[in-house]
């Protein structure tokens, strides 16, 4: 039996998290008191709230899991989200997974991003840096308001239960540890750009002083949404069991929305630093980026979506985060349209044709992705609302409208990098896209041929997939042979000192090549599978897209807290062996079938078992063709994206070097 | 000797094939799930009817089977459970009166946002621009003080 203290340790959390809220509030009126009693010393009272609220956050965190780990079942969140059977791995993860518990991850990262904004900013952006704390403190606010008030993890329940009840079966696995963290990285992080165009507005900030940094902060979320997103996918192909890892679901729709806004944000600001223009639609975008991320969080913590990912919640939770977000888009959208004006772009367009104009094509394909995403999450919502009508919106639907979209998107990404900027030169532009198109072409080609009948998208995909992959790799050796010209240097050396010469450009290609080896994946898995259910009794064997499975019986394996139905499955091919579970957790009537997969570079051989019945076992056989692509590609693009990054590290460690030796002559 | 051990591995390789029976999905099993993919499962959430493991789903791919044994199309099948539980039960939204405005929405978007973006690019690339900065604001001039100061 655990001690008073420790059984009461939580307290110091809830109080710790109460003590936060106030600061947040003052942190968020600080400068404002500042300005009005005229004394711009308070100031660096939200400046110095920073680290002093993620240290409090992190506190009442750490009294969680502590909670957690000891099975105090006094705290209802525990007692609602974890028992004694669970292990120690999932037990710190039942911090995130049930509602409150993610609520209050939700608003620790959001101080754990002030915290770092503070950090940054005190040498880069002092004299902005008070208001850009009010902005976030007035967000951490109004989230510690919601987690107080309306879902308090903190809560006790008396008299003590003696078990808890079990964590959602289903959210106990390894993915499920990193995606919710990961997502809401994320997710908070555009909240860091969106701090800086509000202070910007606010203060009439000349974008041109404060857009780099804000870049990296977006491409900082940008990625960690990404990966969520991928994680997120693989949880749902390695857990669930029906096959596919993305099912259009609402809420996978909630997270996809501020990554086509983020995606968008991210090549437009470029533009902006290289060409001096589109200051006010980036704040714009940002405020717009952000506001998806808050959507997002709504419609997964309030209950309005019906999703695999909604948890219950209180209906009031579902009123206040509508209300706290309509107040914060209408005052950044308000005061977006009233100031907005003072950034005005200095530059413009020379040319229609130009890399600036491709750019504008990307921002205005993500933005037509993400708005029909919405619409088809959103009508549903509306139209039963207002007239009481049910209708559904689903992967046909989705599928239907997105996959054109998303050929179209390849189409920029392919001739997008080979326009020059300001006026493209026809000629040499026409020179460049020959090679790459009659690539494409040929690809396309080859993939009709071949696998005729195909569905129109296949060829075209693949095609355009060459297309882009030639232009890229055209791009490098150009580079590469200008600078052997130049250095007189070996061809190794020559890619090695060109990529790292300029980081951010190249560690973009490496991005666009993982969204390729993406795509790639995407067109095998979503064309090429092929699926059979079929009952089977031991002995059995079943012939799918030339792999032979053989089924050789079950056996009950018992887990730390459930009890499983283990079908055992040989790959005739090559002697690999499947074992699908069907689980019945602990308190919980539930049958969870947890799929089985053997996964090679080509395809993977994944499999499910159901019920049985004459002696026989429903067996669901997949043949998924590249979906490890998927899972690769995913590691390309944030590999490209710590490339890209790495570059600002570089340029710092510089700029401190030649500030070292300017103070050592002086 | 070696076409022998060549045969024995094929043998062996093939061996499992004709021992055992081998399975074949039934022709009703696989319309059965083409059906059940573009139906919803109406209590859970956001699955299809062939995704999903609840109980209801499972009695109503039952359903769907039988009547593809009892010799229904697939056609008849779906009518009857749009009939049973309206538009909401197909995963596809049909092009009707409520569900025009999916079908239409991207389209206008391109259309709109294409044109716009034709417009205004067209527009500021012949309109001149100012050729130089604007004109410094008060606390840029005292930033720039500031720093020359320093040197």
């Amino acid at each position: 039996m655990v001690s008073g203290v420790s059984l009461n340790l939580i307290e110091l959390g809830h109080f710790a998290a109460y003590l936060a809220f106030f600061v947040a509030i003052i942190q968020a009126l600080a400068p404002l008191a500042g300005r009005v009693f005229k004394t711009p010393g308070l100031r660096t009272l939200s400046i110095n709230a920073a680290p002093l609220l993620f240290l409090l956050t992190t506190v009442g965190a750490l009294t969680i899991v502590y909670s957690l780990l000891t099975n105090n079942f006094s705290v209802l969140y525990v007692a609602n989200n974890s028992n004694t059977h669970l292990p120690i791995f999932y037990k710190i993860a039942a911090l995130w997974g049930g509602h409150r518990g993610s609520l209050y991850l939700w608003v620790w990262i959001l101080t754990g991003y002030t915290a770092a904004v503070a950090y940054h900013g005190r040498s880069r952006y002092p004299d902005r840096l008070a208001v850009i704390m009010a902005v976030q403190g007035a967000l951490i606010a109004g989230f510690y308001g919601l987690i107080l008030f309306l879902s308090d993890p903190f809560t006790r329940v008396f008299p003590i239960p003696p078990q808890g009840q079990n964590m959602n079966p289903l959210l106990q696995d390894p993915g499920m540890v990193i995606h919710p963290p990961m997502l809401y990285m994320g997710y908070v992080g555009f909240s860091v750009p969106f701090a800086f165009a509000v202070t910007a507005l606010l203060t009439n900030w000349r974008s041109e002083l404060w857009v780099s940094h804000t870049r990296r902060w977006a491409l900082f979320g940008w990625g960690f949404l990404t990966a969520g997103i991928i994680f997120g996918a693989w949880w749902s192909y390695y857990v669930l069991g029906w096959g596919g890892y993305w099912g259009w679901d609402p809420v996978e729709n909630a997270s996809f929305m501020p990554w086509l806004m983020g995606t968008a944000l991210i090549h437009s600001i470029s533009v902006q630093e290289r060409r001096r223009m589109l200051h006010t639609w980036n704040i714009f975008l940002i405020i717009t980026t952000f506001a998806l991320s808050l959507l997002g969080t709504f419609l997964v913590r309030s209950g309005v979506l019906a999703s695999v990912h909604t948890f219950s919640a209180a209906p009031g939770q579902g009123i206040y985060l509508l209300t706290f977000m309509v107040v914060v888009l209408t005052l950044a959208f308000g005061l977006f349209l009233i100031k907005g004006g003072y950034q005005q772009a200095e530059e413009s367009f020379v040319s229609p044709l130009s890399r600036e104009s491709m750019f504008i094509w990307n921002n205005v394909i993500f933005t037509i992705a993400c708005a029909s995403v919405m619409l088809g999450t959103l009508y549903p919502l509306f139209l039963q609302a207002a007239t009481g009508a049910r209708i559904s919106v689903g992967p046909p639907y989705f599928d239907l409208v997105m996959v054109p979209i998303f050929l179209v998107m390849l189409a920029v990404m392919a001739i997008g990098p080979l326009v020059s900027w300001r006026k493209a030169n026809l000629p040499k532009l026409r020179g460049r896209l020959v090679v790459p198109a009659l690539v494409g072409v040929a690809l396309a080609v080859v993939v009709a041929v071949i696998w005729a009948p195909v569905y129109w998208t296949a060829p075209v995909a693949v095609g355009l997939v060459g297309f882009v992959a030639t232009s890229i790799v055209s791009n490098v050796a150009r580079a590469v042979s200008q600078r052997r010209k130049q250095h007189h240097e070996g061809v190794w050396r020559a890619f090695i000192g060109t990529l790292l010469g300029n980081r951010r450009h190249y560690g973009g290609m490496i991005v666009h090549t993982g969204i390729l080896v993406i795509a790639i994946g995407l067109v095998g898995s979503g064309l090429f599978k092929a699926s059979k259910l079929v009952m089977m009794a031991p002995g059995d064997v079943l012939h799918l897209a030339h792999e032979r499975v053989r089924f050789d019986g079950t056996r009950n394996v018992r887990g730390p807290d459930y009890n499983a139905v283990e079908g055992r499955l040989t790959i005739l091919n090559n002697g690999a062996k499947l074992h699908p579970e069907q689980r019945v957790f602990f308190g919980s009537p539930m049958k969870v079938e947890r799929p089985s997969v053997n996964s090679t570079l080509l395809r993977d051989v994944y499999v499910d078992i159901g019920d049985h019945q004459n002696g026989k076992w429903e067996i669901h056989l997949f043949i998924n063709p590249l979906v490890n692509f998927i899972w690769t590609g995913g590691g390309i693009v944030i590999a490209g994206l710590a490339f890209s990054l790495s570059d600002y590290a570089r340029r710092r460690k510089r700029v401190v070097v030649a500030s070292e030796a300017v103070a050592s002559q002086s | 000797m070696r076409r022998l051990a060549s045969l024995i591995v094929l043998w062996a390789w093939l061996a499992p094939c004709f021992a055992a029976t081998v399975v074949h999905e039934s022709a009703v099993h696989r319309q059965e799930i083409a059906i059940a993919k573009k139906l919803r499962c109406t209590v859970c959430q956001a699955e299809s009817l062939a995704v999903s493991q609840a109980g209801i789903a499972r009695d109503m791919r039952k359903l769907i089977r039988q009547k593809l044994r009892a010799g229904q199309t697939p056609a008849q099948i779906r009518a009857y459970f749009v009939k049973r539980y309206g538009d909401y039960i197909l995963l596809k939204p049909p092009f009707d009166p409520l569900g025009a405005i999916l079908w239409i929405w991207p389209f206008a978007l391109a259309a709109a946002f294409g044109g716009v973006a034709i417009a205004v690019m067209r527009r500021r690339a012949r309109a001149p621009m100012p050729p130089s900065a604007p004109e410094l604001g008060p606390e840029d001039q005292a930033r720039v003080e500031a720093l020359t100061r320093q040197e």
